[in-house]
């Protein structure tokens, strides 16, 4: 899922004049990979779809776990725990305020930026030779 | 002496007597109205009381123990009972062998009926355990439940996901820096920046994790349309499984003989059905028309009413003397009492009558007497009659002529008249003058001055004239 652009549309045409006896090596291997894609999209899907089975199998573990770190944890919190997990899984956590963020700010307003400070410095110019 | 707005006053204030009479004589009118009412009202309970006696049913029997001059249109009645009945009876009959008829056809009907819901049962039964023990059935079967259940779990996830991405999603969108380095494409094939750019977008991607947020964004964003879609050709694959399911039984049913069993069993539901509709339709009918011949058959019914309406009328018109003779003549006391109360009560109601009558005339006198006074007070208002200088002599007898008034010896125009013969009206105040200049001329000396003063007057005149025409010419 890290890139969202489906490679399908690099494929050479099914019309085309190659054939299978013809196709190069890294055709192949580009055919493996949109394979293996749509596969890999498949499994996420599955996995999604059966999320209770994955909850139960992390909830074995965790509990695995904290019998042999010898933590008393009762059952109850560890199903608050995963409940806590998935509720924040995929949410957006903002940067910590620093002053490296303003920088980054004033960076991708850059054009803003430069074009404020050119304005103020032509006024400057302009003052400047009046007032000479 | 009477002067003739107090005539006016005492005639306004007769006239407010009569009104009160005319009102009074209304009241009792209404009254002896209410009393004949009520007992012309009694005298007919009596009378059906008695008719009921003498004819307590329509039967030949009691028809013979009424008057003689009654007794033809009586039996005359009886033989339209009669031949009603004999009508309405026959139609009975008809129609009862018709129910019998349609009752029969919906019997035989509901035996058929029966025994294919038996068989049809039977055969149903045959039907599943040929299902259960078909192994490709079975199998199929199983994959269907199975399919429907993670159908179901699925659509739930796929809600949930759903809802987790819209809760989450904008978050993503309103964080500039985010969305700056996603238009950017950074760490993609298509970012294209080189040297300070990428070098300073590399600090922000590490800065902000971009990383992490990119792969969330890009699984909120995407895998719900995924799911969907896979959602969606599992319910495709489900529909399929089940009319798999369904073709399986429809065949193992067309096999075993069910399907057209199951066609002849609805064929046979509806017949019967219908036959039952018809049968209840005709049974409809016939309740109505045995309750129709019950109340022609009862001694009490529509004839027997009509019956003694007539007798009752015929005894009213009959005299008093006729029927307390005939009741002399029974045993029972019944009719000689009522008899005698029919008796008592015309008296009242003759009596009555006749002072509802006498009431009547006086108030039709009262009337015309009121139109009268109200025509004698106009025209007195209308006259000098209103003014104080109408007087009445004292030899005028008013009370007397108000007397005759009263006792209608005289009427409106003749009480009119008789005023204004009395009437002595006294002259104007200019008529006064005219008459004393007149009487004054009438005496010698009063001539003989008057032609002096006149004499004098003309002289003056005429030097006046001289005086002026000389003015005049002076001028000139």
């Amino acid at each position: 899922m890290q890139n969202s652009t489906s490679p399908i549309h690099d494929l050479p045409s099914s019309s085309g004049s190659l054939k299978s006896e013809s196709m190069s090596i890294e055709e192949m291997l580009r055919i493996m990979d949109v394979a293996s894609q749509f596969r890999q999209r498949k499994d996420m899907v599955e996995r999604e779809f059966r999320n209770d089975e994955s909850q139960a199998a992390l909830r074995q573990k965790l509990i695995e776990a904290s019998k042999v770190t010898g933590e008393e944890i009762s059952e109850t919190e560890i199903n608050a725990a995963i409940d806590w997990y998935y509720d924040h899984l995929h949410t957006f956590k903002p940067p910590r305020f620093a002053m490296g963020l303003i920088f980054a700010h004033l960076y991708i307003r850059r054009g803003l930026v430069l074009g404020i400070l050119l304005v103020l410095a032509v006024v400057y110019g302009a003052y400047w030779m009046w007032s000479r | 002496m009477l002067s003739g707005p107090e005539l006016i006053k005492r005639l306004q204030d007769e006239l407010q007597a009569i009104r009160h009479a005319a009102s009074n004589a209304e009241a009792k009118r209404t009254e002896y109205d209410a009393n004949i009412y009520d007992l012309v009202k009694k005298r007919g309970v009596a009378l059906l009381a008695l008719a009921k006696h003498y004819l307590p049913e329509l039967s030949q029997e009691s028809i013979r123990d009424t008057f003689a001059n009654i007794q033809t249109e009586l039996t005359a009645l009886l033989e339209r009972q009669q031949r009603a009945i004999d009508t309405i009876g026959e139609r009975e009959e008809r129609l009862n062998r018709q129910y019998q008829e349609a009752l029969d056809k919906q019997k035989s009907a509901q035996t058929v009926f029966d025994k294919i819901t038996a068989d049809l049962a039977e055969l149903e039964q045959k039907v599943a355990d040929f299902l259960k023990h078909d192994f490709d059935f079975q199998t199929i079967t199983n994959t269907t439940l199975q399919a429907e259940q993670r159908l179901t779990q699925n659509e739930l996830r796929l809600k949930e996901i759903k809802e987790d991405a819209t809760s989450k999603l904008p978050a993503y969108q309103q964080s500039s820096l985010f969305q700056y380095l996603l238009k950017q494409k950074f760490g993609t094939p298509d970012y294209d920046h080189r040297g300070l750019i990428r070098t300073l977008d590399r600090w922000l991607a590490r800065k902000i994790n971009f990383a992490t947020l990119e792969q969330s964004y890009n699984f909120l964003t995407h895998t719900p349309k995924l799911m969907q879609t896979e959602f969606e050709s599992r319910q495709k694959e489900f529909t399929h499984l089940m009319q798999q399911v369904e073709e399986a039984e429809q065949q193992a049913e067309k096999t075993l003989g069910l399907t057209e069993l199951q066609a002849h069993h609805e064929t046979e539901a509806a017949k019967l059905t219908q036959l039952s509709s018809a049968t209840e339709a005709v049974y409809k009918i016939l309740s109505e028309v045995q309750i129709e011949l019950e109340e022609l058959k009862s001694s009490q019914g529509d004839f027997y009413q009509s019956a003694l309406d007539r007798f009752r009328t015929f005894l009213e018109q009959t005299e008093t003397s006729v029927l307390t003779e005939r009741a002399e003549k029974t045993i029972e006391k019944v009719d000689d009492d009522l008899v005698s109360e029919i008796d008592w009560i015309n008296g009242e109601i003759d009596s009555l009558e006749r002072d509802h009558t006498k009431v009547n005339e006086s108030k039709t006198v009262l009337q015309s007497q009121i139109k009268d006074m109200e025509f004698v007070i106009r025209r007195c208002e209308q006259t000098e009659v209103s003014t104080e200088r109408c007087t009445f002599s004292q030899a005028f007898n008013w009370d007397r002529s108000l007397e005759q008034f009263k006792k209608n010896a005289i009427n409106g125009q003749g009480l009119w008249d008789l005023i204004k013969k009395e009437q002595i009206v006294a002259p104007r105040w200019s008529e006064q003058t005219q008459e004393m200049v007149t009487a004054a001329m009438k005496s010698p000396q009063s001539r003989i001055l008057f032609q002096a003063m006149t004499h004098v007057a003309v002289i003056a005149l005429r030097s006046a004239v001289e005086r002026g025409l000389s003015r005049r010419d002076a001028k000139k």
